[in-house]
C-alpha cells in the first residue's frame, strides 16, 4: 500500500515539476520578438528599412500600385481610360463614382492592407517604434543616432504627408499605438502641418547632407528641406486653411507661402553651396538634356540624377514583366501592344481637354490660348494641330508621326478615326462601350516599345525603366516661384 | 442557334453569329439523323452519357475473438474498394480511372499481469489508395462542355477538340496522366488499470498513452512531362484535332449527298513530340500526429442502493502537423486537462453529477491559459416512485432531467496571439549603384492580445422522457446556449494603429431549440414486430454582439443576426423598354443591358447599385429545423427499415452553369431557353428568366432570383434482409447468415433543377451517388 501512495506521489510529483504553465509554454527559440530588433544599430536599421517598402510606384502597375497608375491624371480630367484589367477601379473616376470604392477595394481612397492609406499607417507605426525606442540599442554612437533616428523623423513626416495630401488634418499619429490608446481625436490641417514641421525640423538637424557611395538612396537633409518647402506649400493654399467643422473659401496664408519660398531658396543655397550632387538641368547643354529625357524612364541600371532629391530607387524587375504590361495595357493601342481581351481593351489617352491647354501660336507670332481669338484655333480644323506650344509635340502622339518602327519599317501613327487603334477598340467587345480620345501619351512611352522588337531584355519594352520621383530640383523652383506668386 | 444570335444580339456583339444557311443544314441533319457523338460534321455528345457510368464498390469484413486465462484478443480486417461513376479507360503507361481501394485493421490486447493489473494494447489502422486524373472541376464538364463543336473523337481517329485546346472532358481525363494518393492512418494505446481494493472496495487507478498519426503521399505520372514542362507542353503529347466546317456553302455531290467542306482545321500537340510521361513518387502531401497521455483515479461504490462514483484525471496532448509552405511540422499544440467527476445514483430514482474541468491550453498568455469549467445534472425518474407503482401499467417510464454546464473554446486564438513577434525579411538595397544590401530586416507580424483567453460556452437543457405501455416512448428536451467571449479579430480597432491585430474575446452568441423523439415498437401476434421513429429538431440563433463599425449601415451590422447570414440583391422584375434600363439606377457590373434584364434594388437610394444593396435574407445556407422518420419491420427472419430525412429552410445560391443559357459561351442551352423574357410575356407572371446573352454579368450577381430553396424530402436508406433459420445453419457451423439489400438515397423530392443535388454547394462538386448494395453477413 505504501507502493502505491509512492506512485501517486511520483505521478504529483511529475505533473508538477514539469510544471503546468510550463508544459504550455512557447519555445522560446521560436520567432524574434520585440527586444531583439533593440540589440544593435543594425537590428533597429532593419526595423526601419522597412519603411522604404512602403513608398509608392505610382509609374508602374503592381502589386500595391497595381491600381494606381494614371490616378491623378484620370482624377485631374486629363486621361481618360478605358482599363479593365481585373477589377481596376479607374473607369469609375469617369463616372464619379469613386467613393464607392472605399470599402472593398485596396484602391487609392480603400483602407485594406493593400491601399496607399493603409501603408501610410504601417510605415508610420515602424517610425514611430524606432523613435520611441532607440534608447534601448546598447552603444549606439552619435552618428548612427543621428542617422537612424533622422531617417525615421523624415518617414515619419513623409508617410504623415502623403495621408494629409488625401485626408486633411489628421490626428497626431506620433506614437505606437495599441488597442487601448489609438482613440486620438483629429486636429485641423494647420496643426497636423506644425507636427510635420517638428519632425522635419529634426530631420534637417540629424540627417547628413548627402550620404557615402555605399548609402546613396537613403533620405538626407536635402530631401527633408525639400518636403519642408513643399508641405508649406501645400499648407498655405486656401483650402487647407479651414478647420474641421466646415470647408469654406479662404484666402492664401501669405505669411506660410513666405515661409515656404524662404525654405526653397535656403535649400537651393545649399545645394548649390554644397557637394549635394544635385542642380538644375542646364537646358542649353546638349548633354544635360539628352539625359533630361530619362526623367521619367530611363535605361538600367541607372538609379541616380542630378535633378532627383526625394526618390524611390526600386523598380520592377525584368522577371515580374510589370514594366512591360504597364506599357501595353496602359499606353499602347492593342496592334501595337499584341495583347487580347480585357488587356488589348484597356488604354489610357490624354483627353481633349489637356490637349487644347496647349498654346497655339496666333498670325502674330505670339502663343495665346487656344479660346482666344486671337490664337486663329479653329476647333476641329486641320490646322488646329499646326503650331502649338512645342511642349504638345513633346508630350502627345499626334497622327502622322513618325513612331519607331514595325516589322523593319517606319511606322506612322495613323489618324484615329478609322486607323488600326479605332479599329481594335471599337471591334472588342471589351472596349466598344467606353470612351477614347485617339492621343497617345508619349511622355511616358518610347519609340522602341511596341511588339515587333524583340521580347528579351534590353529590348522593346524592356529598353527602360521606370521609377516614380517624389521631387525634383526643378520643382524647388516651381515651388519657389508659387510661393513668391 | 437562334436563341445564341438573340444572345449575341443583346450583348451588342456582332460577330460570330450563325447564318441562316448554317442553321439550315443543322435542322437537315437534325432530319435526316447525321447528328451524333461521333459524327464529324454534325457532332451532338451527352456529356453525361458519355461520362458518367455506373459505379460499384465492395466490401469486406472479418472479425476474430477469443480469450485464454491471462488475456483476451479481439482482430478485425477489412476491405473496401470503390469504382468510379465517370468513364476513363486504362493506358500503357498510367491508370487515369478514379478508384478507392482501402484496407483497414483493428486488433485488442487485454492482459491480466496480476489478479489487480489490466494491461490493454490496441493497434488499428488503415492503408488506401486513391486513384485519379488531373482533370479537375470534373462534374462541371459535364455541364457545360461544348455538344456540338467537336465530335468525341474524329473519323480519323484523333480527340476531337476546339480551336482553343482542353475542351473535350473525356480527352482530358483520359490523356493528363494519373494521380495516385496513399493515405495511411494508424492508432496505438495502451492502458494499465489497477485496483486498489485493498484501501477501500471499488478504488482503482488507470494510466493511458495513446499515439495516433496519418499522412498522405502521392505519386503522380503525368503524360509528356518528362523534362518538366508546363501542362500546356505535356499537352503536346497527345494529339487532338479541330476542324471547323463550312455550313453555309453545301457542296451538293453527284450522288445527290451534302458535303461540307473544312473552313479552317489544325492539331493541338504534334507528331513528332511523343514524349515519355514524367514521374513522381511519394511527395508527401499531409501529416500529422497526435499524442494523449493521462493518469487518474476512480472509485465506484455501491452502499444500500447508493451508488457513488468519482474520478479524478489529468491528461495532456500534444498535436503536430505539415505546414505546406514552408514545409515543415509546426511547433505542437499543447494542452492540459485537470478533470474531476462525481456521480450519484438512489435506486435509479434520484440522480446527479457533477463536473470540474480545469482546462488550461497554449493558445494565450500565461495567466490566462487555464480556465474552470463546472457543470451538473439531476435527474428524477418519478416512476420509481413508491407512490407511482399504481400507474406503471400505463406509464411505464417519466423522467425529468436538467443540466447546466459550462465549456471552453480556444479554437478562435490566433496562434501565438499574446507574442509580439517580428518577422525577419529579406534585404534592401541602397548605394551608388544599388547594390548595397542592408539586412536583415525586420517587420511586425501583429499586435499581440494578452487578455485573450477561452471562450465560454453556457449550456442548459430540460428534458422529459416518457414511456406508454413499453411501447411508446417520447422524449423532449429543450435547450439553450449562450457563447460569450469568441474569440473574433477586432473590427473597430482604428486602421491608423498600423497593423494587423489578433483575435480578441469579442463576440457573444445565444441558441435555442427543441428536440423532440417519438418512437413506436410493438408487435402484431408473435412474429411480425415493427417500429417506427419519428425525430424532429428546430433551433434558433443570434448574434447578440459584435463590434460593428459605426460606419456600417445597420442592415449590414451582425449583431441581431443569425450566425451565418446571408446578403443578397433584391430584383423585383425585368426591364420592359430601354427607358427603363436607363432611368433606373446604374451598377459597376452592368454590361448590355436590354429590355428583359434584371431590375435591381437601390436599397440605399444613393443612385447606384453595389455591395451596399445587398440586404439580409430571411433564410440561412444551412438547415434550422430538420425531420427524419425511420420505420421498419420483421417477420420470420425477413426484415425491412427505411430512413427519411428533410431538412427545411435551406436557401443557396443556385450555381449559374445551371441557371443562364450558354454557360460557357458555346451554343448549348439550358433545357428550357424560351421561357426566357419576352415583350409578349412581360405582364403575365413576375419575375422571369432573363433575356438571353453570353456575357452574363448583369444578371449573374448574388441575388433573390438565383437564391433557391434547397430544402428536400430524401429516401435516405432502405434495407431488405432475411437470415436463413438456425437450424439450417447449425450444420453448417454457421451461426448467422443474413442476406441483404440495401440502397442509398433512392428517391429524392427538390424544389430546385433536378441536376443538382441539394446537398452539395456547387455544380462541380462530386454528385452524391444513388447506391445499391447486395451483399451477406456471415457469423461463425
Amino acid at each position: 500500500m505504501k507502493r502505491f501512495y509512492l506512485y501517486i506521489l511520483a505521478l504529483v510529483t511529475v505533473f508538477c515539476n514539469t510544471g503546468c504553465e510550463d508544459y504550455l509554454d512557447k519555445a522560446p527559440s521560436l520567432g524574434i520578438e520585440e527586444d531583439e530588433i533593440y540589440t544593435s544599430y543594425e537590428t533597429l536599421r532593419g526595423h526601419l528599412d522597412r519603411c522604404y517598402t512602403y513608398l509608392e510606384r505610382t509609374m508602374v502597375t503592381n502589386q500595391q500600385a497595381r491600381k494606381r497608375n494614371g490616378v491623378p491624371m484620370v482624377m485631374s480630367d486629363e486621361l481618360a481610360t478605358s482599363l479593365q484589367v481585373g477589377d481596376n477601379p479607374l473607369p469609375n473616376f469617369h463616372s464619379g463614382n469613386w467613393y464607392s470604392l472605399w470599402r472593398n477595394d485596396d484602391f487609392e481612397v480603400g483602407f485594406n492592407n493593400a491601399a496607399p492609406i493603409y501603408l501610410c499607417f504601417a510605415a508610420l507605426r515602424i517610425a514611430n517604434r524606432v523613435i520611441e525606442n532607440y534608447e534601448r540599442v546598447p552603444n549606439m554612437t552619435e552618428q548612427q543616432i543621428n542617422e537612424v533616428v533622422g531617417q525615421a523623423y523624415f518617414y515619419r513626416a513623409w508617410f504623415y504627408f502623403q495621408l494629409m495630401k488625401r485626408l486633411g488634418g489628421m490626428p497626431p499619429l506620433n506614437h505606437v499605438m495599441d488597442i487601448s490608446n489609438y482613440d486620438v481625436p483629429r486636429l485641423t490641417y494647420r496643426e497636423s502641418h506644425e507636427l510635420l514641421i517638428e519632425d522635419l525640423d529634426k530631420a534637417i538637424e540629424m540627417l547628413p547632407s548627402s550620404w557615402d557611395d555605399a548609402n546613396i538612396g537613403r533620405p538626407d537633409k536635402v530631401a527633408a528641406m525639400g518636403v519642408k518647402s513643399m508641405s508649406q506649400l501645400y499648407a498655405a493654399s486656401p483650402l487647407m486653411q479651414n478647420g474641421l467643422e466646415s470647408t469654406v473659401k479662404m484666402p492664401y496664408d501669405t505669411d506660410l507661402a513666405l515661409e515656404a519660398a524662404r525654405n526653397a531658396k535656403e535649400l537651393l543655397d545649399f545645394i548649390s553651396a554644397n557637394n549635394t550632387g544635385r542642380r538644375l538641368t542646364n537646358a542649353s547643354n546638349g548633354n544635360d538634356m539628352e539625359s533630361y529625357k530619362h526623367i521619367f524612364y530611363f535605361p538600367p541600371p541607372g538609379w541616380d540624377h542630378e535633378e532627383y532629391i526625394w526618390w524611390n530607387r526600386t523598380y520592377v524587375t525584368d522577371a515580374d514583366n510589370d514594366n512591360e504590361n504597364t506599357i501595353r495595357v496602359y499606353w499602347l493601342w492593342p496592334h501595337l501592344d499584341t495583347f487580347t481581351g480585357q488587356d488589348a481593351a484597356s488604354c489610357s489617352m490624354p483627353t481633349y481637354n489637356i490637349v487644347k491647354m496647349f498654346d497655339r501660336k496666333g498670325p502674330d507670332g505670339v502663343y495665346y490660348p487656344t479660346d482666344d481669338p486671337r490664337s486663329g484655333y479653329v476647333e476641329g480644323d486641320w490646322s488646329a494641330f499646326r503650331d502649338r506650344d512645342p511642349r504638345l509635340y513633346n508630350n502627345i502622339l499626334l497622327p502622322g508621326e513618325r513612331w519607331g518602327e514595325w516589322n523593319n519599317n517606319p511606322y506612322y501613327v495613323s489618324s484615329w478615326v478609322g486607323g488600326g487603334g479605332y479599329e481594335n477598340f471599337y471591334s472588342n467587345t471589351l472596349s466598344r462601350n467606353r470612351q477614347f480620345t485617339g492621343f497617345l501619351a508619349k511622355k511616358f512611352i518610347w519609340p522602341e516599345a511596341n511588339r515587333t522588337y524583340g521580347a528579351t531584355l534590353d529590348e522593346g519594352f524592356f529598353i527602360y525603366r521606370f521609377k516614380t520621383i517624389y521631387i525634383r530640383v526643378t520643382q524647388i523652383y516651381l515651388d519657389y516661384a508659387e510661393a513668391l506668386f | 442557334m437562334k436563341m445564341y444570335n438573340e444572345a449575341k444580339r443583346n450583348d451588342n456583339n456582332w460577330t460570330g453569329m450563325y447564318s441562316d444557311q448554317t442553321i439550315r443544314a443543322w435542322q437537315n441533319a437534325y432530319a435526316e439523323g447525321l447528328v451524333g457523338p461521333y459524327s464529324d460534321i454534325f457532332p451532338e455528345i451527352d456529356w453525361y452519357d458519355e461520362l458518367v457510368q455506373l459505379g460499384t464498390s465492395q466490401n469486406y469484413n472479418i472479425n476474430v475473438n477469443g480469450k485464454s486465462d491471462v488475456m483476451r484478443y479481439f482482430a478485425s480486417v477489412g476491405y473496401r474498394y470503390d469504382g468510379d461513376i465517370y468513364k476513363a479507360d486504362k493506358q500503357p503507361d498510367y491508370d487515369p480511372r478514379h478508384f478507392y481501394r482501402r484496407y483497414n485493421w483493428r486488433s485488442n490486447f487485454d492482459f491480466d499481469l496480476t489478479k489487480t493489473t489490466l494491461f490493454s494494447v490496441s493497434v488499428a489502422g488503415s492503408m488506401a489508395y486513391r486513384n485519379s486524373t488531373f482533370a479537375n472541376d470534373f462534374y462541371r464538364s459535364v455541364i457545360n462542355s461544348p455538344t456540338s463543336s467537336f465530335p468525341i473523337k474524329y473519323s480519323d481517329g484523333y480527340w476531337g477538340d476546339d480551336e482553343n485546346q482542353g475542351s473535350n472532358p473525356l480527352a482530358n481525363t483520359t490523356a493528363n496522366g494519373q494521380i495516385h494518393d496513399k493515405i495511411f492512418r494508424g492508432w496505438y494505446d495502451a492502458s494499465l488499470v489497477q485496483k486498489l481494493d485493498f484501501i477501500t472496495p471499488g478504488l482503482q487507478i488507470r494510466a493511458k498513452v495513446s499515439y495516433s498519426t496519418s499522412s498522405r503521399n502521392r505519386n503522380t505520372i503525368k503524360n509528356g512531362g518528362i523534362f518538366g514542362g508546363t501542362d500546356a507542353e505535356m499537352r503536346q503529347s497527345t494529339q487532338r484535332e479541330w476542324r471547323i466546317y463550312d455550313y453555309d456553302n453545301p457542296v451538293y455531290q453527284a450522288d445527290g449527298s451534302v458535303t461540307y467542306d473544312i473552313l479552317r482545321s489544325g492539331f493541338h500537340g504534334r507528331e513528332d513530340y511523343q514524349l515519355p510521361p514524367s514521374t513522381s513518387y511519394d511527395v508527401t502531401e499531409a501529416y500529422d500526429r497526435r499524442l494523449y497521455y493521462d493518469v487518474g483515479i476512480e472509485y465506484a461504490q455501491n452502499f444500500n442502493g447508493h451508488a457513488i462514483t468519482a474520478l479524478a484525471l489529468v491528461n495532456r496532448q500534444n498535436y503536430q502537423n505539415r505546414e505546406s509552405n514552408p514545409s515543415r511540422l509546426i511547433y505542437p499544440k499543447k494542452s492540459e486537462d485537470w478533470v474531476g467527476r462525481v456521480t450519484y445514483n438512489w435506486r435509479e430514482r434520484y440522480l446527479a453529477e457533477v463536473n470540474a474541468g480545469y482546462n488550461g491550453t497554449d493558445a494565450f498568455a500565461r495567466g490566462n491559459r487555464f480556465g474552470f469549467f463546472p457543470s451538473y445534472s439531476v435527474g428524477w425518474r418519478v416512476t420509481e416512485e413508491p407512490f407511482m407503482e399504481s400507474a406503471r401499467a400505463w406509464l411505464s417510464n417519466l423522467k425529468i432531467r436538467y443540466s447546466w454546464g459550462q465549456s471552453g473554446v480556444d479554437t478562435g486564438a490566433t496562434r501565438w496571439g499574446y507574442v509580439a513577434l517580428f518577422e525577419q525579411q529579406g534585404n534592401i538595397n541602397f548605394g551608388e549603384s544599388q547594390n548595397v544590401g542592408y539586412g536583415p530586416t525586420y517587420s511586425e507580424s501583429r499586435i499581440p492580445q494578452t487578455d485573450s483567453t477561452w471562450e465560454t460556452s453556457t449550456k442548459q437543457n430540460l428534458g422529459i422522457e416518457m414511456g406508454f405501455w413499453n411501447k411508446l416512448n417520447i422524449s423532449l428536451d429543450l435547450f439553450d446556449e449562450k457563447r460569450e467571449g469568441i474569440l473574433l479579430t477586432p473590427r473597430t480597432v482604428a486602421r491608423w494603429v498600423g497593423a494587423d491585430i489578433a483575435a480578441a474575446n469579442i463576440g457573444r452568441v445565444k441558441n435555442h431549440g427543441i428536440d423532440l423523439e417519438v418512437q413506436w415498437n410493438s408487435k402484431i401476434g408473435s412474429e411480425f414486430r415493427y417500429f417506427a421513429n419519428f425525430a424532429f429538431s428546430t433551433s434558433e440563433n443570434r448574434i447578440t454582439f459584435r463590434d460593428d463599425p459605426a460606419g456600417f449601415p445597420e442592415y449590414q451590422n451582425d449583431r441581431g443576426k443569425p450566425v451565418g447570414w446571408q446578403t443578397r440583391y433584391i430584383v423585383i422584375g425585368n426591364y420592359y423598354n430601354i427607358d427603363d434600363v436607363f432611368n433606373a439606377a446604374q451598377s459597376s457590373f452592368a454590361t448590355n443591358v436590354v429590355p428583359g434584364d434584371f431590375v435591381y434594388i437601390d436599397y440605399n437610394a444613393d443612385g447606384t447599385i453595389n455591395d451596399n444593396d445587398k440586404i439580409i435574407t430571411k433564410h440561412l445556407n444551412y438547415p434550422l429545423t430538420t425531420y427524419s422518420l425511420s420505420f421498419g419491420f420483421n417477420y420470420k427472419g425477413f426484415g425491412f427499415s427505411c430512413l427519411w430525412y428533410a431538412p427545411t429552410g435551406v436557401y443557396k445560391l443556385m450555381p449559374s452553369v445551371l441557371l443562364y443559357d450558354f454557360p460557357n459561351g458555346t451554343v448549348k442551352s439550358q433545357p428550357n431557353p424560351d421561357k426566357r423574357w419576352t415583350r409578349e410575356t412581360a405582364n403575365t407572371v413576375g419575375l422571369q428568366k432573363p433575356a438571353l446573352h453570353i456575357n452574363k454579368t448583369h444578371n449573374d450577381q448574388e441575388h433573390n432570383y438565383r437564391y433557391r430553396d434547397f430544402s428536400y424530402l430524401r429516401l435516405k436508406n432502405v434495407e431488405i434482409n432475411y437470415s436463413l433459420p438456425q437450424q439450417l445453419l447449425s450444420k453448417a457451423f454457421i451461426s448467422g447468415c443474413q442476406f441483404y439489400a440495401t440502397g442509398n438515397n433512392l428517391l429524392t423530392f427538390q424544389k430546385i433543377d433536378k441536376r443538382m443535388d441539394p446537398e452539395t454547394d456547387g455544380a462541380t462538386a462530386y454528385p452524391i451517388v444513388r447506391s445499391y448494395t447486395f451483399g451477406v453477413r456471415l457469423t461463425f
